[in-house]
C-alpha cells in the first residue's frame, strides 16, 4: 500500500519536474519541405499540419532513447523487487513492452518502405526523418492544384 | 553521470535546463540519471541481499529470497551498464541501419 503511495508520489514529482522544469524550444527539430518556409507571421493553410509533423519526428525518432529508458527502469524495478517474484514479473512485463513498442515503430517503417517500393511514393528519399515532411510536400502540392496558396 | 551519451550544454558546469535546446539533450540527461540511478540502486541492492542473506539464519525460504535478490541485482546492474548494447542488439536484429534510430540519442 505504501509502495503504490510512494510511487504515484513519484511519478506525480517527476511529471511536475518535466512540465514546469523545461523550457524548450522545438525549432531544432530538423524539418524540410513546405514547413521549412512557413513564415508565421503570415501563415499558411499548410502551417496547420506542421506542429504535427514536428511532433510525429519527435515521436518517432526518440524511440531507440525511450527504449533504453524503458530497458533500465526496467532493471530498477528489478533491483527494488529484492528477490519478490513479483517485482521479476513487473520488470520482465516493462522489458516485453518496451521490445514491442520498439517492434511497432520499426514494422510501421517496413510497412512504409514496402508501400514506398510497390507505389514508388518516394516517401523514404530523405531518409526516416524525411516521411513526414515529404507527406506535407505532398499536401502543399494538392493545396497548389485546388487553388488554395499554401 | 554517463556524459558519453551526450554533449550537454554547460557541461563544465551543472547542466542548466535553460540551456537545453533540443529533445536529443532532455533525452541525453534523463538517459544519463536513470542510467546511473540504475546502477546505483542495483549495486545497492546487492549489498541489501548480502544483509538479506546474513539475517536469514539459514532459513530455506529466506536464504532463496537473498539469493533471488543478489542474482537480479546482478543483472540489473548488467542491465543498466549495457543497455545501449542491447538497443544495439535488438536494432541488429531488426536489420536496421539508419543512424537516426541507431544513434544513442537523436540528433534533434
Amino acid at each position: 500500500m505504501h509502495y503504490q503511495a510512494f510511487k504515484k508520489f513519484t511519478l506525480f514529482l517527476l511529471t511536475l519536474t518535466v512540465l514546469t522544469g523545461f523550457s524548450v524550444s522545438y525549432s531544432a527539430t530538423t524539418v524540410a519541405g513546405a514547413c521549412a518556409s512557413v513564415n508565421l507571421d503570415n501563415p499558411s493553410p499548410i502551417a496547420i499540419v506542421c506542429p504535427f509533423v514536428r511532433l510525429l519526428n519527435i515521436a518517432v525518432l526518440s524511440v531507440g532513447a525511450v527504449f533504453l529508458g524503458m530497458v533500465v527502469y526496467g532493471g530498477i524495478k528489478l533491483s527494488l523487487s529484492l528477490g519478490d517474484p513479483k517485482g521479476y514479473q513487473g520488470a520482465q512485463q516493462t522489458w516485453f513492452w518496451a521490445v514491442v513498442g520498439l517492434m511497432v515503430v520499426l514494422g510501421f517503417f517496413t510497412i512504409l518502405v514496402i508501400v514506398d517500393n510497390i507505389f514508388g511514393l518516394g516517401l523514404m528519399t530523405n531518409g526516416p526523418i524525411g516521411i513526414f515532411d515529404n507527406l506535407v510536400t505532398g499536401i502543399s502540392d494538392l493545396l497548389t492544384k485546388v487553388g488554395i496558396e499554401p | 553521470m554517463f556524459n558519453y551519451l551526450t554533449t550537454i550544454s554547460n557541461l563544465n558546469g551543472v547542466p542548466k535546463l535553460s540551456n537545453l535546446d533540443t529533445v536529443g539533450e532532455i533525452l541525453g540527461i534523463f538517459l544519463n540519471v536513470l542510467m546511473g540511478s540504475g546502477f546505483a540502486i542495483a549495486v545497492a541492492s546487492i549489498g541489501y541481499s548480502a544483509i538479506q542473506y546474513a539475517l536469514s539464519m539459514g532459513e530455506p525460504k529466506q536464504v532463496a529470497q537473498a539469493w533471488n535478490a543478489f542474482i537480479w541485482g546482478v543483472l540489473a546492474a548488467a542491465i543498466s551498464i549495457g543497455a545501449l548494447g542491447i538497443k544495439a542488439a535488438v536494432l541488429g536484429a531488426a536489420g536496421v541501419v539508419s543512424s537516426d534510430i541507431t544513434n544513442a540519442l537523436p540528433s534533434f
